[in-house]
């Protein structure tokens, strides 16, 4: 469980200290454990449930809509320059 | 003081909204730093509001019930211009630059927001114990928790911190913890209320309601509340109603159903009690009560518990540190930037799902897990349905809130399956996409509140409050108040 759980947080883009990945992997053994319980139906010949209330698609316009404040989304980014967001350096120079 | 009350006192003229207002913030400041229920204060902005209905009011102009009423939002509601933390590191600097359609809608309505409450870090938990902001006690004893997610609203709500909030719930977070405060929590239909400003914690599970002093505010505040928004893909596009319309009808001749499987073992019988008296107090104003049964109830907290935290990982992803939020200030590549922010960022019991959900997710597990509960899904909708249809053609069903009065706090954290079994009750409703009430009926022998949950069909929010009303106007548990 442990190793496939490694991959999950890596996944999930985390990096946890040791300590934290076992008490981690203790508690997601005790979940799953718990919902094992749910092999006990027979469930072969019935339909997934994704929403409660069924919903067709909701169309609308594409219209372009005014937003009031578009250079707001990019200042409240923890670092930004000019209009763009900031990130370390993602391609090496060769 | 509640809504109906203050509207009534505000168009009197016998006080203004400034001066409520500027009342309830005094009553913040000596009693938030015991209970913790406030993350935000908004004063500057409510006593501009506040001025602003006043002015109104003088004119002879009203915008109706909620005009001058200080209310306060769960801080996963994005507020344009005020922080908006869903009580987590990751989002602890935010500062929205747009308001979600609730938010607006409140402001329309011309209520007062005193500022933003206390919850669990992205609405998960049911003790209010993970929050990344400390934990708020309960006001009826400080040793409590106040139930969870929302236990900030259910908290203001209960020690009159605010006339009436807001709350959100997902598997019983708007229900709980109004069960174990002793006031009235909704949860509508889904798709009843907006979810567009509102934290995606689970999508499919996910849904705004009031939290309030009595059966009649909820209304009120519901009318603010509902309402079809295109910004949200699933908002239901229905005509609005009244929801105060259906309140003073007689409930004689409608049927409630009590399901078996909601009084099993393992329930507080002072809980069991409680439920068992209001069935007879239904019975007595000319209710039939029956017994019924909802099969799969067992299997809701297994599904909810893979399908919830499998929609969370897919939500929770947007937190990259890059646009906006929490970013860790050492991070050499992307990649670095991306696992330290995030790591930081999120509490233990965030990760903990995160990584539950990125697994039943993955190749190879996904049919085992995802689609399996996606199957015990329907069979829980369908319990319910074939009750309120031929089976029993109930009006609604009957249930504890909670299996338990509050508990104390610590006494869960360590063990996820204990804290998650106290959402048993409220799960199932969620899964099924049905409106549910809890209300207070009565309290423990060491005097902590009783919550009953009112479960009704689809879109059929009128009747449960109609019958949730009845309820209260026969007792007097909603009148009692904690001793702050």
């Amino acid at each position: 469980m442990r190793e496939v759980l490694e991959k999950m947080i890596h996944l999930a883009r985390l990096r946890l200290p040791d300590e934290e990945r076992n008490r981690l992997t203790k508690k997601t053994e005790h979940i799953l454990e718990y919902i094992e319980r749910l092999k006990e139906l027979n469930t072969d010949t019935i339909e997934p449930t994704s929403h409660a209330i069924e919903v067709v698609n909701a169309f609308r316009e594409d219209a372009v809509k005014p937003f009031s404040n578009p250079k707001k989304l990019v200042e409240i980014a923890p670092k930004s320059f000019e209009n763009l967001f900031e990130v370390p350096k993602v391609i090496n120079e060769g | 003081m509640k809504v109906k009350e203050l509207s009534e006192k505000l168009a009197a003229k016998k006080i203004s909204s400034v001066e409520i207002a500027q009342g309830y913030f005094k009553k913040i400041e000596s009693l938030n730093p015991k209970l913790n229920c406030y993350l935000i204060l908004c004063k500057e902005g409510a006593l501009k509001q506040a001025k602003e209905s006043d002015a109104r009011r003088a004119k002879g102009e009203t915008r109706g019930p909620l005009d001058g009423v200080p209310i306060a939002l769960k801080d996963i509601f994005v507020t344009g211009g005020v922080q908006t933390t869903c009580a987590s590191k990751i989002l602890g600097n935010y500062i929205p630059p747009y308001d979600g359609t609730t938010s607006a809608a409140f402001k329309k309505s011309g209520a007062v927001m005193l500022g933003k409450l206390n919850m669990d870090e992205f609405a998960m938990g049911s003790s209010n114990e993970f929050s990344a902001f400390g934990p708020v006690r309960n006001p009826w004893n400080l040793e409590y928790i106040p139930g969870g997610s929302s236990g900030g609203s259910a908290a203001a709500v209960a020690a009159d911190l605010c006339v009436a909030a807001t709350g959100t719930d997902t598997g019983g977070s708007i229900r709980q913890p109004a069960s174990l405060c002793g006031i009235v929590g909704m949860k509508p239909t889904y798709g009843r209320v907006t979810r567009y400003g509102l934290i995606a914690f689970a999508s499919s599970l996910d849904q705004a309601g009031p939290m309030t002093k009595d059966v009649t505010d909820s209304a009120l505040m519901l009318n603010v509340m509902a309402g079809h928004d295109p910004m949200d893909s699933t908002s239901l596009n229905l005509q609005t109603t009244d929801f105060a319309a259906s309140l003073g009808k007689s409930i004689k001749g409608l049927r409630i159903g009590l399901p078996k499987e909601y009084f099993i073992e393992g329930i507080d019988p002072e809980v069991k009690e409680s439920v068992a008296k209001a069935a007879k107090k239904f019975e007595e104003m000319g209710a039939i009560v029956e017994e019924t049964s909802l099969p799969h109830t067992k299997y809701a907290v297994p599904a909810y518990y893979i399908i919830a935290p499998a929609e969370a990982s897919a939500n929770l992803a947007r937190y990259d540190g890059v646009r906006y939020g929490y970013q860790t200030p050492d991070a050499e590549d992307l990649l670095e930037l991306y696992e330290k922010s995030r790591t930081h960022g999120f509490g233990p019991e965030v990760t903990l799902r995160i990584v539950l959900g990125t697994y039943v997710l993955s190749t190879g597990y996904y049919d085992a897990y995802y689609l399996k509960a996606q199957k015990v899904r329907t069979l829980i909708k369908k319990d319910f349905l074939e009750a309120f249809a031929s089976g029993g053609k109930f009006d609604a069903i009957l249930t504890p809130t909670a299996p338990t009065p509050a508990f104390k706090l610590g006494e869960k954290t360590d063990d996820p399956l204990k804290m998650y079994l106290s959402d048993i009750f409220t799960i199932p409703v969620n899964l099924a996409g049905l409106p549910g009430l809890s209300l207070p009926c009565g309290f423990s022998k060491a005097g902590l509140p009783i919550g009953l949950q009112l479960i009704g069909k689809h879109l059929d929010e009128e009747k449960l409050l109609q019958i949730a009303f009845a309820y209260e106007q026969s007792t007097e548990w909603h009148t009692r108040r904690p001793a702050l």
